[in-house]
């Protein structure tokens, strides 16, 4: 039972593994200008598949909460466990959404922006739609840490900011699969001729055999983090109830 | 003639260096350490996590 919880950990680790010791020494076809910054897609994009999946679970259990704390419900169990779900998965979402625009910036600075002196903005950011819409998400997301904290009562907090979850999410759908398709751009996803450095005709299966694994690999070991952080809050609502079931035995007594 | 060619050696050269000296190898090294170093510490909380659930459950339960 409990070697089957945790074999998705062993999984997720050997992938990422896989992709560091493949994807730093294969012999990859040489594309002019991105040269050996192209092994960059193996670890910048799987932070944006990761952000994605970590942010539909927090949806998922800021729905599961309005529906555990609707009146003519009939669910048993703490709905603020949900809360802490949902919570804990968007702060990760926010870290890999983090991670996405520095590792951007890092490999954007020696290929987009390669002839471009340091001390000018265009070299480090260049306003490209994807990076443009990514950023947009990271301050839909920090807004929603920003309205959990401005209320102190647990279940006025998880309500309003489950709403509020509901709605970033919405945003981020067209924000990361419509937007940057329709506008012309520097990735290679974008829509137009000019489809930046990384051409997908170059995108040979060499790519996309260390792509993958390295996405899955990295959304199985956040998974693993989300885990251990929620379990770890979950004890934290534990502790609390049981204060509170002591005080009441003080008063009674 | 001979300067062009002199200059593509040097260019060639300078885009194989990272796999011809086996110098890709350090990178690889020094990622593969902080990885298995943040890796034990995840380890590390969710035992602990594991540990206070127990003693956790032992208070519920008394």
């Amino acid at each position: 039972m409990k070697m089957g919880r945790n074999i998705y950990k062993a999984v997720g680790v050997g992938l990422i593994l896989y992709a560091l010791i493949y994807g730093m020494t294969a012999t990859l076809p040489v594309m002019r200008t991105l040269e050996q910054s192209s092994r960059n897609l193996f670890y910048h994009v799987p932070m944006w598949f990761t952000e994605v999946v970590l942010m539909a679970i927090s949806v998922f259990f800021s729905i599961k909460y309005l529906r555990m704390t609707d009146p003519e419900a009939k669910t048993s169990g703490n709905p603020l466990i949900a809360d802490t779900r949902a919570r804990e998965s968007a702060l990760l979402g926010v870290l890999f959404n983090g991670l996405g625009l520095i590792t951007g910036i890092i490999w954007g600075r020696v290929s987009w922006g390669q002839n471009i002196p340091s001390n000018e903005f265009a070299a480090w950011w260049v306003w490209d739609p994807i990076q443009t819409c990514a950023l947009i998400t990271l301050l839909i997301y920090l807004g929603y840490f920003l309205l959990r904290s401005s209320f102190a009562e647990p279940e006025q907090r998880a309500k309003i900011a489950a709403v509020y979850n509901i709605f970033a999410f919405a945003a981020l759908i067209p924000l990361f699969f419509v937007i940057p398709r329709i506008l012309d751009g520097l990735h290679p996803t974008a829509q137009g001729e000019n489809t930046g450095l990384f051409d997908t005709k170059n995108v040979t299966n060499i790519y996309r055999m260390v792509l993958y694994p390295s996405a899955l690999g990295f959304i199985l070991l956040s998974i693993w983090i989300y885990q251990v952080r929620v379990r770890i809050s979950s004890l934290d609502l534990r502790i609390e109830h049981l204060m509170a079931e002591k005080s009441y035995k003080n008063q009674q007594s | 003639m001979a300067n062009s060619i002199s200059h593509l050696l040097i260019l060639l050269q300078a885009d194989s260096v990272l796999l011809k000296h086996d110098k890709v190898y350090s990178i690889l090294a020094v990622i593969l350490v902080i990885f298995f170093a943040i890796l034990f510490m995840l380890w590390r909380t969710d035992r602990k996590a594991s540990q206070l659930e127990k003693k956790i459950e032992d208070l519920e339960n008394s």
